[in-house]
């Protein structure tokens, strides 16, 4: 029990941390939240539409994350506190402080799917609500239990059967309201509780190594110190293997910091890369495919335009936070004495250079795909420019000016305006 | 004895969290010498070393280097080479992107095997910085500030973690540098290191300066310290 009160005291002082740097990016994302249930409440409940009639494309869309989240989650599922490893290792309280662990995350997970449920039903709570609500809340559960194996390196064609079974149940469950099939989950959940207490072993190292990474990013994130936090994330994603070396460039000192920042592109996390494709991706889909139409909201052609709008605007501009963070690491370590032979404005103009080009390219490419007209297109095109230009110049004093971010977003919003 | 100043701190005062470092600061360094920089922990020389490195700024007073404002000094041609206390590394390349890099950037890229060979890092090149061990970590800082183009290296406490050889194989690099018609300013705790290779010292002590010049001087300035060590220890006896 100590444990936990001590875990709740660390928790509340990290969200006084994170509300004291934070506010105004906090207050900014709870406006769009609020922005975005807004919308949902319009579109759907307000209409009183219900998503039953769509179960089996939503039960689809359900399992397609379920999965993305199995497949690609590198991290641990359940989080510990790194200094609790180190202090319970070796002795019997460890159990309790996984249990806690796994106990927290339960609560939140269950408490995703009441909400999903809800939604789905349009806020109405009835048998059928409980009923699936007690189908997806199995499905995130079991899944949960998955990703910690295969965290744990578990056999992945044994965690693939298992994943495939209950997804089975889940659609059987869900999608086409057979009763028995949730008994069947809540066997495979009692399995994978039993496995991982009775079964699996644990891989406290990389469990370790894991949540301490994650701990470090956070602390610094909650501390607003992007150049640590850049380097964390930078030492951790460095220490993969790489096919493409700086040493194999013919440098001088004209192309040396153009092929450095190139060479630390080819590096960016996967994850991330995946996520910004993701985004694109998404508007295309929802734009120019008909996987969605059939579904109300996201089907309707003006909702569907907004959704691209946004997802692409949110593409360029984390990108070109990406290339910001860069930029403003290396500026840092340059005044603490990693010294280049560049003026900062030459080390902007090749960092942002290779941003600006990642992102004309793939907005052309986007365009093309979409049927943009040319017109429009180099309006887009012009303006990213203009934004990104703008946007890196107030980078050469060496921070990141609040006003200057802003309104180069907005600029960015406007140009994925054009395209679709 | 007179010396030409490469590098002057005039009356330099610089507050930290409401507590003086440096408290009207002014020393000279002389060019090409080996200059040890001594003060008990807490003395102020990390911040004097953060301010020729403009990583501070003075709230007052003055530092030139060769006679400018240093702050005035283009970035692109600082000629100013750090081996800090921690590390510094770009954490995305490796131990010979990051030669190569630095070579290619200063000119420098001639030296790069030589280093390697020196410093014995073949084992270690295509390894990340946050891989590394201590001492080759450090290894690693002082080949990159060697491949630096500059006339005064900054160095503090540049010996952590290094293995006795390759003390001798620093010390000597260090003896090179000079050769070469560079300045050194070194700050560590080993005083048998300092005595053994500085031409010049200067001492603080709470920010302040307590004395400058060649080894006699130092020592003849407060009476009845045979050593550097023994009047090193007075003045932490003091600081306590």
């Amino acid at each position: 029990m100590i444990f936990v009160k001590y875990s709740c005291i660390e928790a509340l002082r990290e969200l006084k941390i994170l509300f004291k740097n934070h506010f105004w990016a906090l207050l900014g994302v709870s406006i769009f939240i609020i922005y975005i249930l807004r919308n949902i409440y319009l579109g759907l409940i307000a209409q009183g539409i219900s998503l039953l009639p769509y179960r089996v494309p939503v039960g689809i869309f359900i399992l397609f994350i379920q999965l993305f989240l199995f497949l690609f989650r590198k991290k641990s599922i359940f989080f510990i506190v790194p200094a609790a490893i180190v202090w319970f290792s070796n002795t019997s309280g460890i159990k309790s402080v996984l249990a806690t662990a796994v106990f927290m995350k339960s609560i939140s997970t269950i408490f995703i799917g009441a909400i999903i449920s809800l939604f789905i039903h349009n806020f109405e709570i009835t048998n059928t609500f409980l009923f699936n609500f007690l189908s997806i809340s199995l499905l995130f559960l079991i899944v949960n239990f998955l990703a910690w194996f295969k965290f744990n390196h578990q056999n992945k064609i044994f965690l693939s059967i298992l994943f495939g079974t209950a997804s089975l149940l889940f659609l059987l469950s869900f999608a086409f309201g057979y009763y028995l099939s949730i008994i069947g989950s809540l066997f495979l959940l009692g399995f994978s509780i039993y496995g991982s207490l009775r079964i699996f072993k644990i891989d406290w190292t990389s469990l370790y190594d894991d949540v301490f990474y994650s701990y470090r990013v956070d602390n610094a994130a909650r501390q607003q110190n992007i150049a640590e936090m850049h380097q964390i994330i930078a030492e951790h994603s460095s220490r993969q293997k790489h096919f493409l070396r700086l040493s194999q460039f013919p440098l001088n000192h004209n192309n040396a910091l153009f092929f450095k920042a190139f060479i630390e592109t080819t590096r960016i996390d996967k994850q991330l890369i995946l996520i910004l494709i993701g985004f694109l991706v998404f508007s295309v889909v929802i734009n120019r495919t008909s996987i969605f139409s059939s579904l109300p909201f996201f089907g309707e052609p003006k909702i569907a335009r907004i959704v691209g709008i946004l997802s692409t605007s949110a593409f360029l501009a984390n990108l070109k936070q990406l290339y910001s963070k860069q930029i403003l690491s290396i500026l840092e370590k340059h005044k603490s004495g990693l010294f280049i032979p560049y003026s900062f404005m030459a080390i902007v103009i090749n960092y942002s250079s290779i941003g600006t080009i990642i992102s004309i390219v793939c907005t052309t490419i986007l365009g093309i795909l979409l049927n943009t007209k040319i017109l429009p297109l180099t309006y887009t095109l012009l303006l990213i420019m203009i934004s990104n230009l703008a946007f890196f110049y107030s980078l050469s004093k060496g921070r990141l000016n609040f006003f200057v971010n802003l309104i180069s977003n907005v600029i960015l919003f406007i140009a994925a305006t054009f395209i679709f | 004895m007179t010396f030409l100043p490469i590098l002057s701190f005039e009356n330099v005062t610089k507050s930290l969290e409401g507590a003086i470092i440096l408290d009207s600061l002014s020393f000279t360094i002389p060019d090409n010498k080996i200059v040890g920089l001594i003060g008990a922990n807490g003395a102020g020389k990390t911040t004097s070393l953060r301010h020729i490195i403009r990583y501070y700024r003075p709230d007052n007073g003055y530092i030139f280097l060769r006679g400018q404002d240093i702050y005035k000094l283009p970035d692109d041609s600082f000629p100013v080479a750090y081996i800090p206390d921690t590390p510094v590394f770009y954490e995305e390349l490796t131990v010979k992107e990051h030669l190569s890099f630095l070579g290619a950037a200063y000119h420098t890229f001639h030296l790069v095997n030589g280093l390697i060979d020196t410093y014995e890092m073949n084992p270690h090149l295509n390894k990340v910085p946050s891989i590394l061990s201590k001492g080759t970590k450090q290894k690693l800082t002082i080949m990159c500030a060697i491949l630096h183009k500059y006339d005064i290296l900054i160095a503090d406490e540049p010996f952590t973690g290094l293995d006795p050889i390759q003390i001798t194989v620093f010390k000597d690099n260090l003896l090179h540098i000079k050769d070469e018609g560079k300045t050194v300013v070194l700050s560590t705790h080993l005083l048998n290191m300092l005595e053994s290779i500085c031409d010049y010292y200067v001492m603080i002590d709470r920010g302040k300066l307590v004395g400058q010049g060649l080894l006699s001087d130092i020592l003849q300035s407060d009476g009845e310290f045979p050593t550097l060590e023994s009047l090193y220890l007075h003045l932490s006896q003091q600081l306590e």
